[in-house]
This record gives C-alpha cells, sequence and structure tokens, in this order.
C-alpha cells in the first residue's frame, strides 16, 4: 500500500497537473495546499531539498520507504506510484 | 479504440491554441484529441496575470484562463490525453503518431505544442535547476519571501514576472542584456517599482554563471558594461524568450525555418498535406495568447475544410 502526499500551492499549473494525473489514474493522494499552510512550505523544502512545486511524496506502509518526486514528471511518478 | 482506428483530428499541445482549435472542431462534430505531455494551458498557465486578452476588463490569472479553455473544449467533447507525441510519420491519408500511449491513426494532424522558455546555458543553470534557479514565478516565488533574487531578461515576461516577484522579495536586481523591450504599459509599472527601490535594473548585463556555495545560490556573476560583476542574490528566475517545441518533428517531413519554427501556408497548412501548425509554434507566430486563440480557430475551419475534401 503506497501513500501519496501532493505539498501543493495555488495558481501552480504543475500542481494542477500532477493532481489530475493523479486522479485520471485513480491513485489516491492527501493534498497540502501551502498557501493554507505556509509552514508546511518548510517541512516540502526539507523533504525535497528544491524551492520548487509541487513536491510529492510516496510512502510504502509496508517497507516505509520514502520516494520523492518534484515538479509534473508523468513517467517518474508512474515508476513510483503504479509499480 | 484500437490501433487501427483513424481519428479525425488529433492535436499535438493543450495550450490556448490547441483548445481554441479543439472547441471549433468539436463543435462541428469533428472528433477531436488533443496530446499534452506539459501543464494544459502552455505557458499561459504559469502566467501569473494576463492583461492583455481580450473580454477580461481586469486581466485574468493565467491558469484560470487555461482552466476556462481547458473545461470550454471539454464541453464539447475534446479529449485530453496526458501524453507526449514521439514521433509522427505521414501515410497519406492518415498521419501515424507514436505518443507514450502507443501509436495513434489521425486524418488530420494540428500541431500546436507552443514554445519553452529558453535557458541561459550558463554554468550553474542546469546545476541548481529547481534550487535557485527558476522558469516559472507563480509556482516558486513564494520560496524566496524577503530575500533577494535575479530575474534575467528585458522582455514582457522578464518585466512581468519580475514585478510579481516584488511581492515576495526584499528586492529584485533585473539583468537585462541591452534594453527593456516591454510594452509601455510594464515599462511604467516597472519604473514605479525602481522608484520605491523594489527593483534595479541592470542593461547592457550579460550573465556568465551562476555560483552556489554549499549548493546554495549565493551570486550571479555578470559581465555588466563589459568589467565582471557579481551581483548577491539568493535565486534567479530567467525568462530571456521562447524555444520552439519542435525537436518531435524530425524525420516527418514538416519543414521548419532557420529558428525552429514551423513554416506554414496562409491556410496555416505545414508543409506535409494533412498537418497544420497554430500558435507559438509557428513561424511568424506573434506570440500572444490572442493570436495564437485566433489561429487555433482558422486552424479548425481548415483542418474542417480539408477533411471534407474528396481523397484521391
Amino acid at each position: 500500500m503506497k501513500q501519496v502526499t501532493v505539498y501543493s500551492k495555488n495558481a501552480c499549473a504543475s500542481c494542477v497537473m500532477v493532481k489530475k494525473w493523479l486522479t485520471i489514474k485513480k491513485i489516491e493522494y492527501t493534498e497540502v495546499n501551502t498557501d493554507m499552510h505556509p509552514e508546511a512550505l518548510e517541512d516540502a523544502v526539507k523533504l525535497s531539498g528544491a524551492a520548487t512545486m509541487p513536491v510529492i511524496v510516496v510512502e510504502d506502509s509496508e517497507t516505509l520507504a520514502k520516494h520523492i518526486s518534484v515538479g509534473y514528471k508523468p513517467a517518474q511518478l508512474a515508476s513510483l506510484v503504479v509499480a | 479504440m484500437n490501433e487501427d482506428t483513424i481519428h479525425d483530428v488529433i492535436m499535438v499541445g493543450a495550450g490556448p491554441s490547441a483548445l481554441a482549435a479543439a472547441v471549433y472542431t468539436t463543435r462541428e462534430d469533428i472528433e477531436t484529441i488533443l496530446f499534452e505531455k506539459g501543464a494544459i494551458g502552455g505557458l499561459a498557465a504559469i502566467t501569473d496575470q494576463v492583461d492583455n486578452y481580450p473580454g477580461f476588463a481586469e486581466g485574468v490569472a493565467g491558469l484560470k484562463l487555461a482552466e476556462q479553455l481547458e473545461k470550454q473544449a471539454e464541453r464539447f467533447g475534446a479529449k485530453i490525453e496526458l501524453g507526449s507525441v514521439d514521433k509522427i510519420e505521414d501515410h497519406g491519408e492518415y498521419k501515424l503518431l507514436h505518443t507514450s500511449d502507443g501509436p495513434f491513426k489521425a486524418k488530420a494532424v494540428l500541431i500546436a505544442t507552443g514554445s519553452d522558455y529558453k535557458k541561459m546555458n550558463v554554468p550553474g543553470e542546469e546545476e541548481y535547476y529547481g534550487r535557485g534557479v527558476h522558469y516559472c514565478a507563480t509556482c516558486d516565488g513564494a520560496f524566496y519571501r524577503d530575500k533577494r533574487l535575479a530575474v534575467v531578461g528585458g522582455g514582457n515576461s522578464a518585466v512581468q514576472e519580475a514585478i510579481f516577484l516584488t511581492r515576495f522579495t526584499s528586492h529584485i536586481d533585473l539583468l537585462v542584456r541591452s534594453t527593456i523591450r516591454a510594452s509601455d504599459v510594464l515599462k511604467k509599472e516597472l519604473q514605479r517599482m525602481v522608484d520605491e527601490g523594489k527593483i534595479t535594473v541592470h542593461l547592457a548585463t550579460t550573465v556568465d554563471e551562476i555560483v552556489a556555495v554549499d549548493k546554495k545560490v549565493t551570486h550571479v556573476a555578470v559581465h555588466q558594461d563589459g568589467q565582471p560583476v557579481n551581483v548577491e542574490v539568493d535565486g534567479v528566475f530567467v525568462f530571456i524568450g521562447l524555444s520552439p517545441n519542435t525537436a518531435f518533428l524530425e524525420g516527418s517531413g514538416v519543414e521548419l525555418d532557420e529558428l525552429g519554427l514551423i513554416k506554414t501556408d496562409i491556410e496555416l497548412h505545414t508543409s506535409v498535406r494533412g498537418i497544420f501548425a497554430s500558435g507559438d509554434v509557428r513561424s511568424g507566430a506573434t506570440m500572444q495568447i490572442a493570436s495564437a486563440v485566433g489561429e487555433g480557430a482558422t486552424a479548425a475551419l481548415k483542418i474542417r475544410e480539408y477533411l471534407e475534401q474528396p481523397k484521391e
């Protein structure tokens, strides 16, 4: 079982695309909107090491492995969440 | 639907031009599929504010405009696939498109892949992409609250995004290779920002390198009036022009101009019969959303004519 969290912000086209892609693939995710929760912006930077949105965290509840993806990269997303 | 299905029209790209074209083709009951590998809405979707698109007296957020165009096209039946078209082959009565979702055939193709922001190709640019080097102010500007930024470029995009970024930053250095080439409206707004001390404009300035210490961008090495200067910043946003998305057309027979833009005739037909082009990717395009939308409508009507013609 994989848990997907999307750190997003408003007016972010890549964030919209990631959420759209996950929805089309019928993958459930939790969204953390950093405009509504500004304190989460720092968490996103710590997780990704990058200053860009969105940040996608994929956690495997069995192995506890955690993978991070940044931006809208469908092929990378597919390898993380569909496999 | 299988590999042998020949669709009426496939549009490569789902920016304003293709979405406008799709509104027209679907309303003519022409089956329409769009392929988009990036953001639906294209560069418009990552633009903070669009003030020169007719019909919006107070302007409109780029993402909002993109969402409305998408909904309008889908309302009439356009199907948007999130995937890439990697190659196009001309087989006469149909075109074969190699996509990330497998092969697709279509009687007609509209190429409306637009352009992406150009890279500077200087040391540090690729290395610190997303970690101090950015191309989307609306996406990444908030990471630079109360910090110093450099914005590179002197056209409409650079000036508009620099003005937008002042809502976050303590100061912006606008690095301009020659002179400011923005509209008068933007120039006036820029001057206001300069007068308020929020932006400093550096003309005749070329970027040599983006420098970081411990992987954190610290300054931009530039030449200003021929002299080497270091501009201390925490991040750099680059808006130095556009580069057409036409690499996938290699070997397709679609003729490009010396800038890599697609050549078309007055009916927006490319050098390959049945393949049309519109918007920013077309040679001679004005790189305006309003123009791209108009060309999309024209292309759709010409595609309809093409589909109605008896085939040999």
